[in-house]
């Protein structure tokens, strides 16, 4: 996808999630079972519910709703993020719970049960020039849907 | 039981900050203690278990390190890491040796030597977590106190009391990291690390040493007239649950329940506990998931003085991971230990009345572990 200034936006970690080419709202990558139904964060081979092997690529839905939350308070080294700063686990709407990082929710606002969706962050400028990116959740914006 | 499992000796390395030390050293003073305590010599010693993470030392081959310098006799030395759970689960190993009649004997030795700071998850490369500062080890235990405080109301102080609490107890354990009282209000306004949990609610890195000589029943009649036996235990590894890291340590409900089966026992029936608070979150949530109290009662059942020496339910005893110290392959013996001298009535000052039952409950990144012991 083309940023403004005509850079690709590319994952920091490839596989992680996709950039949909009409612009919808970037999906973290899963898996789904096409036994069961069961769908799954991440790429599994094998299913937890039926054991079936082989499970096809699902992108998962991009909004959830804040499963818990902390505020960390003392700075780790190397991360991006500054101190204090919310952190927590989201539900997304087709089942998986994944780790999430927020991005502008302020450490006092963030509650559990907050509706909230996927964004893309700037991380770097990779040796092309292209934006490298990484995932993240915000307050949902109904509105914009 | 004429086919039992009897702990016959128990022996510590004090826990704090020994930069002088090296594990050989730690290990060598408790396996030592150890073998003094059960009235034998290391040449009785039929198998040797080392529990361990990391750290300084040897990266290979730690456990035949360790015991060649108490002695070489060709016994089989394994080493085991589960992370804060390794040296619980070489005893569960240990027993099974002993159960199984391929030893007579076994010692288990648990060492740490830990860095400075922060327990962190992984490396310090350019991945996602750490670049978003989601591998903080405090949030894993906070995000659960959370969710329990939306859902039942738990209140900060309630985590806080934890503290408190072991505070006091470890003021009456010579091997105790540290060994100061603090109040409520002290542990409430130090600084927020990951909120609720303040900083003098989180253990401290330590080094230190456990060592714990399990023995068959026919072997132990030889040498106590009144053992404590290693009754039941069971361990476990995390449950799929929609991806959600918070039980990442393993499901201690489950583990336990299979534990009070083995034994033929309930909740009801523990005298005295020993279990994994790295954070205070850790007592109430695991005083629940042992089914002392109902689910979402921890809470207020600690704040009320439900977990002191002298409450309904002792915990931690000797001060827990939270004041005892958490060297991680050191602390399921450190449990151990601590049950083994309340069951005979050895714990002084700390010493739980009409005690005859004791559980220890020991997790690790990977897992838990649940072992019950009784006179
Ligand atoms: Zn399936």
């Amino acid at each position: 996808m083309v940023a403004a200034g005509g850079t690709q936006r590319v994952p920091l970690r490839e596989g992680t999630f996709t950039i949909p080419e009409d612009g919808g709202p970037p999906r973290l990558c899963g898996t789904r079972c096409p036994s069961c139904g069961a769908t799954y964060a991440g790429q599994r081979v094998i299913c937890l519910g039926c054991a079936r092997r082989g499970l096809e690529p699902h992108a998962l839905s991009p909004s959830g709703t804040v499963w818990t939350f902390t505020i960390v308070r003392q700075q780790p080294p190397g991360s991006i993020m500054k101190a204090p700063y919310p952190i927590g686990q989201v539900a997304l709407d087709d089942g998986p719970i994944v780790a999430a990082a927020f991005i502008d929710i302020a450490p006092e606002d963030v509650r559990i049960g907050m509706p909230v969706e996927m964004t893309l962050v700037p991380i770097r400028k990779d040796d092309n020039g292209n934006e490298v990116v990484a995932h993240a959740f915000r307050r949902r914006k109904e509105a914009a849907r | 039981m004429s086919d039992g499992v009897v702990v016959l000796g128990v022996g510590l390395h004090p826990f704090g900050r020994f930069p002088e030390l090296t594990i050989d050293d730690l290990a060598r003073e408790a396996a030592l203690a150890a073998l003094d305590d059960a009235g034998i010599t290391f040449r009785e010693i039929e198998a040797g278990l080392v529990g361990r993470v990391g750290g300084t030392g040897p990266p290979v081959g730690v456990g035949t390190h360790l015991f060649a310098q108490l002695g070489q006799h060709g016994i089989p030395v394994t080493n085991v890491e589960l992370a804060c759970g390794s040296s619980s689960r070489a005893l569960m190993h240990a027993a099974d040796m002993i159960r199984a009649g391929t030893a007579d004997t076994a010692m288990v030795i648990g060492v740490e030597k830990m860095e400075r700071g922060m327990l962190r998850v992984g490396g310090a490369s350019e991945n996602y977590a750490s670049l978003m500062g989601l591998n903080v080890m405090p949030a894993a235990y906070a995000m659960r106190a959370q969710r329990h405080m939306a859902d039942y109301g738990t209140k900060p102080e309630h985590f806080a009391q934890v503290s408190v609490k072991s505070h006091r107890n470890a003021m009456s354990n010579p091997f105790a990291q540290y060994r100061i009282a603090i109040t409520l209000e002290e542990v409430l306004n130090s600084r927020m690390v990951c909120d609720p949990i303040t900083l003098y609610q989180c253990c401290p890195t330590s080094d230190g040493a456990s060592a714990v000589i399990l023995a068959s029943e026919a072997f132990a009649r030889t040498h106590t007239a009144s053992p404590v036996f290693m009754r039941a235990w069971a361990g476990g590894s995390p449950v799929y649950d929609n991806g959600r890291e918070g039980e990442g340590e393993g499901p201690t409900s489950l583990v336990a329940k299979r534990a009070y089966e083995r034994a033929g026992i309930g909740p009801g029936d523990i005298d005295v506990t020993q279990l994994h608070d790295a954070f205070t979150p850790g007592e109430i949530l695991t005083i629940e998931d042992l089914g002392y109290v109902p689910r979402g009662q921890g809470g207020p059942f600690v704040f009320e003085g439900g977990t002191e020496i002298t409450g309904e339910r002792p915990v931690n005893t000797d001060g827990g991971l939270l004041s005892r110290g958490h060297p991680m392959g050191a602390t399921g013996g450190a449990m151990v230990t601590e049950i083994v001298r309340q069951l005979r009535r050895q714990a002084g000052e700390r010493q739980v009345r009409n005690c005859r039952t004791g559980l220890a409950q020991n997790a690790g990144i990977g897992g838990v572990n649940v072992l019950v012991f009784s006179t």
